[in-house]
């Protein structure tokens, strides 16, 4: 089993034993291995969120921000060699981009939290109460506020598609929460709901994360 | 598998005449940069490229050497690539702030061994791969994807660029936000594709695997022929469908999960060997006989 199939087998797991072949590749493999130590700190974390939202202990951060740079998944930029989206976040102190950072693996959090809980199928995502999903919507929120605006990306086909794209997101987003306020049985809604929120948190994490890794 | 070696076998004799005019000097404005590397390698190699804007095509040989062809026209990049084992890596490194597109442009060829596994990061322009057996993974938010004869674990995120996949074989998963999804004649054994505005096409024989093809709006459309043979589920919030496919209850009497206040077909064409879901929350679903 390779690294790539471990992951996808990992996104799908709900909760059981792993496999033989899966067992076997997290024995060999040191890097899937501190995978998994993530995502337990991230489920961890995500547990202890109430109804507010509050800031993470900087332990959270500094263990996750370690535990992504030495999977080589986010990097220092380098400011000789800055990125086509390095605009994005050069203009920002550290602080916000970290806040960024952690405000999306929270909202990440939230959503692999209410996954691992619900399972992954549409009739058991469409269980998402109305609490849950102002959490995850709060959560959302205050993401898109730490995270830098699309307008500096460098080119323009970048930032076209990440105007567009944001504002597309939104829209669905709008329309889905209409539409399960109307028809709160609609499991099928609920979860493109949910699939939607999932979309926003991989689109700002997608924009914090190309821009810090400076490429 | 035989009949994937086959293929890659028939696909290698082409793919080795393609790579000899690939070597043919480039015919480059006068004022381009061109750096031609290349890198021994053993076994199954992993080449990692990134890229801002540009070009970045793909394409296999049957020798065990991985050759880099980058060209740029401005100062403002450069072209990097070197060679940890068997792990190359490529990279355009641009050079200040404020660059135009046509600063931040560097366009790539690069011949791989058959067996290769790729790792490619780029944000506008277009990705080709012809003719690659290995893992392969993109990451791309306006540049389109163009896959042939590929075959292993492909993995596809983008925000707003298009994919097309002519003969793919494997595993597939396509995440895109607004870019539309060409499947034509595929061999997967597995296919989860979404794309949120975009639209999803599927042409091509229905007899094995399993397929999930998901869009918030735009079009689902799938061709089908009277030999194919599939498990259908078909479902929307407030979309259409349109089932041109006569479907019977499934033979095996299995029970379906039905979502509830939603539109769905389900049923079984011919013994339902390949295995396909449908899903959209407004668009349009269409299943439909090949012309």
């Amino acid at each position: 089993m390779q690294c790539t199939e471990f992951e996808s087998y990992l996104e799908q797991r709900s909760g059981e034993p792993f496999p033989p072949a899966a067992a076997a590749h997290l024995d060999a493999c040191a890097n899937c291995r501190n995978l998994i130590a993530d995502f337990d700190v991230i489920e961890t974390s995500a547990a202890a969120l109430g109804a507010e939202t509050p800031e993470p202990p900087e332990r959270i951060w500094v263990s996750l921000r370690a535990a992504l740079l030495s999977e080589g998944l986010i990097r220092e930029p380098e400011p000789e060699h800055a990125g086509f989206l390095a605009l994005l976040t050069n203009w920002l102190p550290r602080p916000a981009l970290a806040g960024a950072y952690v405000a999306i693996l929270l909202a990440a959090a939230v959503l692999i939290g209410l996954r691992g809980n619900l399972g992954t199928s549409y009739n058991t995502a469409g269980m998402l109460n109305g609490l849950e999903i102002a959490a995850v919507k709060e959560t959302l929120r205050s993401a898109e506020t730490n995270t830098p605006s699309v307008v500096a990306a460098r080119h323009p086909d970048v930032t076209s598609i990440l105007q567009k794209d944001m504002a597309l997101v939104d829209n669905f987003i709008a329309m889905c929460e209409k539409q399960v306020r109307e028809e709160p049985q609609n499991t099928l809604a609920r979860e493109y709901l949910f699939g939607a929120y999932q979309q926003k948190a991989d689109l700002l994490a997608t924009i914090a994360d190309r821009g810090a890794r400076g490429d | 598998m035989n009949s994937i070696r086959k293929l890659a076998s028939h696909w290698g004799c082409r793919a080795a005449a393609l790579s000899a005019a690939l070597l043919l000097p480039l015919a480059l404005p006068a004022s381009a940069h061109r750096i031609e590397k290349r890198f021994p390698v053993d076994g199954r190699p992993v080449v990692i490229v990134r890229n801002a804007h540009g070009r970045i095509d793909v394409k296999s040989w049957k020798r065990m050497e991985v050759v880099v062809v980058g060209t740029h026209t401005s100062e403002k990049n450069e072209v990097e690539s070197k060679q940890i084992d068997n792990r190359i890596e490529v990279n355009t490194h641009l050079k200040g702030q404020n660059l135009t597109p046509a600063e931040m442009e560097a366009n790539y060829e690069i011949t791989v061994p058959e067996e290769t596994e790729l790792q490619i990061q780029t944000g506008s322009g277009t990705v080709i791969v012809e003719r690659v057996y290995g893992d392969m993974t993109f990451d791309t938010v306006a540049a389109d994807v163009q896959l042939q004869e590929v075959y292993g674990f492909l993995m596809v995120k983008t925000i707003g660029g298009s994919l097309i996949c002519t003969r793919c074989a494997g595993r597939l998963s396509v995440t895109s936000i607004s870019g539309n999804i060409q499947l034509f004649q595929p061999q997967l054994d597995f296919a989860r594709v979404q794309t949120t505005s975009g639209n999803i096409l599927f042409d091509g024989e229905l007899r094995r695997g399993s397929y999930n093809l998901k869009n918030y709006s735009g079009i689902i459309e799938v061709r089908f022929s009277e030999t194919d043979s599939f498990d259908l589920n078909a479902s929307t919030v407030l979309g259409s469908i349109e089932n041109l496919a006569t479907l019977k209850p499934d033979p095996r009497g299995a029970r379906r999960q039905v979502p509830r206040a939603s539109n769905a077909f389900i049923g079984t064409f011919n013994e339902g060997h390949a295995r396909i879901e449908l899903s959209t929350y407004n668009g349009k679903i269409r299943i439909r006989p090949r012309d």
